[in-house]
């Protein structure tokens, strides 16, 4: 009955009347044809002074209308299965988000009716029989909004509300040409009736500098004090043991981060703002502001040191080691939701700007300028969220932003591929397709990859060759060696990626393995393309991997779905001298692939060096990598006493040396640029460690950290106010559970703790090789699906 | 906001073991939390800005920093990272509003991690007024108290 549930279930936010009107002054909210067209999917409709992106997958509603004729918009394809046709009349119920109150049985509308227009993404309220306006005072906030849920009528189970300590996220972005700033807010409470501890496991962008971390009590405001972890760590617990409220922000991947709030009282309410800086990526020919939302379920392969698991709700306190993420069933909600706000100046002309992955209201207060704000409608945090812009390719140039302090000069160069590349040819390609084949892939994820290698299949030339590798528990290949790029080959491939399916854990281990294994062909260019979702805890073995047998291959790294695991995958196009791509909401498989080969079907720019009046030095990345076309770099370091804005940049391609001109707007007050500086520092170590036996890099991230009040592996923010003693024992400690992200199945990764383990998938015709190394068993309870 | 703080020894005011208020774990060998206010004493003068060291001789760590009681220095002031890799407190806070307070005025509260019996001291390394103006002014610090 509980699955029978979860499918017929559409979740609308929806605004009554009043609420309606008020978004559309306010928020610009679309009217009822505007709303329309949001249920296609990601279009863009004008309102007064402002603009509605739609979204694509999360659920998310628009609503218009004057009283009792409202019109409920989903603003994405349903997961409505028409197999269940027995069911004649559905319930529909309004539920507050703000404060999880009761259930308001709005009315029932007819099945028959109701499928039309479900088929269309929308619900019209005239055809609900009974309809009724809400409870007076329903919501505090926003009169009137909340959760609207149709599910059968008869069915006395709809989807269960999970109070969780951690209601609301709040995040305010300042972005100036290619630097960003960005506060997050998290707002803890305690909603039960003893003292809590809230434990919060969250993702940021793997290249922050988080370098202020606050705690608000009332109108009180304590700043946290950078130490090293474990100091940090047994500074809270002592605080914590006595009664004080504390907190706690860990780092345990440079993209996921555990936040502990020590002795909430009952009722009360903790406000954790957390800032970091970052560089913004030129990507598919924009920039991109991305702000995940959610961990993705992680696989650990059997003997993974610090593990990232992935347990079902209230499994987290029985975990020993590494870190847990706690996730909601499918039949699960929490009130938990995210706000986003952002001012952009681009410093140059701004041609396009969206969101590809979520509904915002935009404001362009100039050609230069914009603010966005995400829909009050569609703020369930489950997937990654992504604004990009488009600036003139004229007004693109390689660029220099620099700050003095105290501590000497520092800078960051914006590297932009020069024009000269994209008129040179490449030379033949060894291409070798890695596809993730694990559990976490089923369904949507695996069928954009196989979507995009079948792309990349029909895009070769005569003269390139191919292999496919699969992994999942194991390895296997198409073929013994690669094969031309031939009709019939290229034939057998596609036959060969039609029959892949998805299962079982994640041991890309064997993936990695395989595909920088074999004899290289020297007079072909070895490229390794991997799709991932790159849901692993053993990102440094992968890394490692890398680091150690690349040779002369390189990696182009494709995040597969909604919440991809950015950090492994920029990581390793990072150390594969290539680059990383996403492919999911914010990215057409086909779009990207495409400029896949747009990038490798011309020389890149190797061998770059800086020449730099006044003098350089530490710069990072210690290898500059190479330039590929319309993938800008970014490279940081330090600046001599003299600069003058005399910079000199060359580089190598075909063989030819260029030269670069580069911009320098002059000194400015930028600290930015400082901790943006040290952070590049921190993770060129941090690479370096996964790989290299060099001994007290430790020792200098952490001196770098506390220097530079960032957190890292090795240091923590922790908040302590000494000045009240809470009563009563220290409580029980609450994890914030999690969605799983959009389009990631429950049941074959986090579920594989509840159910028997997921099966590896079966070989596929035309296996070559089965590496028999891995261990099929491997998949234990506890884990999951990756 | 472009108003430079002049860096100078003001005064240094070295504080003793000081007294815990009721509510403090009376264990004081064992490890503790306690806050300390600090004072800034510009006497007439309205204070622009100022900057401190504070210094703990004994088991004495930072574990938060929270902003003063008047609201020119509401928000808890920026700590020096580079000196607390070397267990030297040094505070710094400016506010060019038109609304700044005379007389003394709680600046910060530190909130400290300590054990046994340690002692401390605070030394005004600068002060200012409205216009930036170097002025004289004394720094102090008391028990916070523990609720």
């Amino acid at each position: 009955m509980t699955k029978f549930v979860s499918i017929m279930k559409w979740t609308i936010v929806v605004g009554w009347t009043l609420t309606a009107a008020v978004l559309v002054v306010s928020c610009g909210a679309p009217t009822a044809d505007s709303a329309r067209q949001e249920s296609t999917g990601p279009v863009t409709a004008e309102t007064a002074g402002s603009v509605v992106a739609g979204a694509a997958v999360s659920p998310s509603v628009a609503v218009a209308g004057s009283q009792m004729s409202r019109r409920a918009t989903l603003g994405v394809p349903l997961q409505w299965d028409p197999t269940n046709s027995d069911v004649d009349e559905l319930l529909v119920i309004e539920t507050n988000y703000a404060s999880q109150a009761a259930e308001y049985r709005v009315g029932t509308v007819d099945r028959e009716r109701a499928d039309k227009q479900l088929a269309r993404n929308m619900i019209a309220m005239d055809d609900v029989q009974a309809c009724r306006q809400p409870p007076s005072g329903s919501d505090p906030v926003v009169p009137g909004c909340g959760t609207l849920t149709c599910i059968p009528v008869g069915v006395t189970n709809p989807d269960e509300y999970v109070p969780v300590p951690l209601d609301h996220t709040a995040v305010d972005a300042d972005v100036s040409g290619f630097i960003s700033r960005v506060q997050v807010t998290q707002q803890f409470t305690n909603p039960y009736n003893e003292k809590i501890e809230a434990v919060y496991v969250f993702p940021l962008p793997q290249d922050s500098a988080v370098s202020d971390f606050i705690m608000k009590i009332g109108d009180r405001t304590i700043r946290g004090i950078i130490r090293e972890r474990e100091e940090a760590r047994r500074i809270y617990e002592e605080a914590r043991s006595q009664g004080h409220v504390a907190s706690l922000l860990q780092q345990e991947r440079p993209n996921i981060f555990t936040q502990k709030v020590a002795n909430i009282e009952p009722g009360k309410s903790i406000d954790i703002d957390i800032t970091y800086f970052g560089a913004l990526p030129y990507r598919n020919g924009g920039f991109e502001f991305v702000f995940p939302m959610v961990v993705g379920p992680r696989y650990n392969p059997p003997g993974s040191s610090d593990p990232i698991h992935a347990v079902p709700r209230g499994g987290a306190q029985y975990t020993t080691d590494g870190t847990a993420v706690s996730y909601l069933a499918p039949n699960e909600r929490s009130g938990h939701d995210i706000d986003i706000n952002l001012t952009l100046d681009a410093g140059v002309s701004i041609e396009s700007l969206k969101s590809p992955t979520h509904a915002v209201t935009i404001d362009r207060t100039s050609p230069v300028a914009a603010t966005v704000k995400l829909s009050p409608l569609d703020t369930i945090p489950n997937r990654d969220f992504v604004l990009r812009w488009e600036v003139a390719g004229e007004d693109l140039k390689t660029a220099m932003l620099t700050h003095t302090d105290e501590r000497g000069g520092y800078f960051t160069l914006m590297l932009v591929p020069p024009a000269e590349l994209a008129g040179l040819d490449r030379a033949p390609m060894e291409m070798v397709f890695v596809i993730d084949c694990s559990g976490s892939m089923r369904g949507e994820p695996l069928a954009l990859a196989r979507q995009a290698v079948k792309r990349a299949l029909r895009s070769m030339q005569p003269g390139d060759t191919f292999q496919i590798i699969r992994f999942s528990q194991s390895a296997a290949q198409m073929a013994p060696q690669p094969l031309a790029a031939t009709a019939d080959n290229v034939a057998a491939g596609i036959r060969y990626l039609d029959a892949l399916e998805a299962g079982g854990g994640t041991n890309m281990i064997y993936g990695i393995k395989s595909a920088l294994a074999f004899n290289h062909d020297d007079t072909h260019v070895r490229s390794v393309v991997f799709m991932t979702d790159g849901y692993i805890g053993n990102e440094p073995d992968i890394l490692g991997e890398i680091g150690r047998n690349l040779g002369d291959a390189r990696i182009f790294s494709f995040g597969i779905g909604s919440s991809p695991n950015r950090y492994l995958l920029q990581r390793m196009a990072d150390m594969g001298n290539g680059v990383a791509s996403f492919i999911g909401q914010d990215n057409s498989a086909i779009d990207a692939m495409d400029e896949y080969f747009e990038l490798v079907s011309h020389p890149a720019l190797h061998d770059v060096t800086l020449d730099v009046g006044g003098g350089v030095s530490e710069v990072y990345p210690a290898n500059i990598p190479d330039v590929f076309v319309g993938r800008p770099i970014f490279v940081s370091g330090r600046l001599g006493q003299d600069f003058d804005g005399d910079i000199t940049i060359t580089g190598l391609t075909g063989g030819e040396p260029l030269e670069l001109d580069c911009e320098w707007t002059g000194h400015g007050d930028r600290p930015a640029i400082a901790q943006i500086w040290a952070r590049t520092l921190i993770k060129d170590l941090s690479d370096r460690m996964i790989w290299s036996t060099e001994e007290g890099l430790q020792q200098k991230i952490q001196e770098t950290a506390l220097a530079y009040n960032l957190a890292s592996a090795f240091t923590s923010f922790v908040a302590v106010d000494s000045s009240r003693v809470t009563e009563g024992e220290h409580g029980t400690t609450v994890h914030v559970p999690v969605p799983v992200p959009s389009g990631v199945r429950y049941d074959t990764t986090v579920g594989g703790t509840l159910v028997d383990s997921p099966t590896p998938p079966a070989p596929v015709p035309g296996d070559d090789h089965i590496d028999s190394t891995a261990d099929a068993a491997g998949q234990t309870r506890g884990q999951a699906g990756g | 906001m472009t108003r430079s703080i002049w860096i100078i020894v003001a005064l240094m005011v070295p504080i003793g073991l000081m007294g815990m208020d009721e509510g403090t774990p009376k264990d004081t060998a064992a490890v503790r939390f306690i806050p300390v206010d600090l004072f800034v004493d510009s006497g007439a003068t309205p204070l622009g800005a100022w900057q401190l060291e504070f210094t703990g001789h004994g088991d004495v760590e930072l574990v938060g920093v929270e902003g003063g009681e008047h609201p020119a220095y509401k928000q808890p002031p920026h700590y020096d990272t580079e000196a607390l890799m070397h267990d030297r407190v040094i505070l710094a806070a400016l506010n060019t509003t038109d609304t700044l307070p005379t007389g003394k005025t709680r600046v910060a509260r530190l909130h400290l991690r300590v054990s046994g019996e340690p002692t401390f001291e605070t030394t005004l390394i600068a002060a200012g007024d409205a216009d930036g103006e170097r002025i004289d002014a004394t720094a102090t610090a008391a028990s916070g108290g523990i609720e």
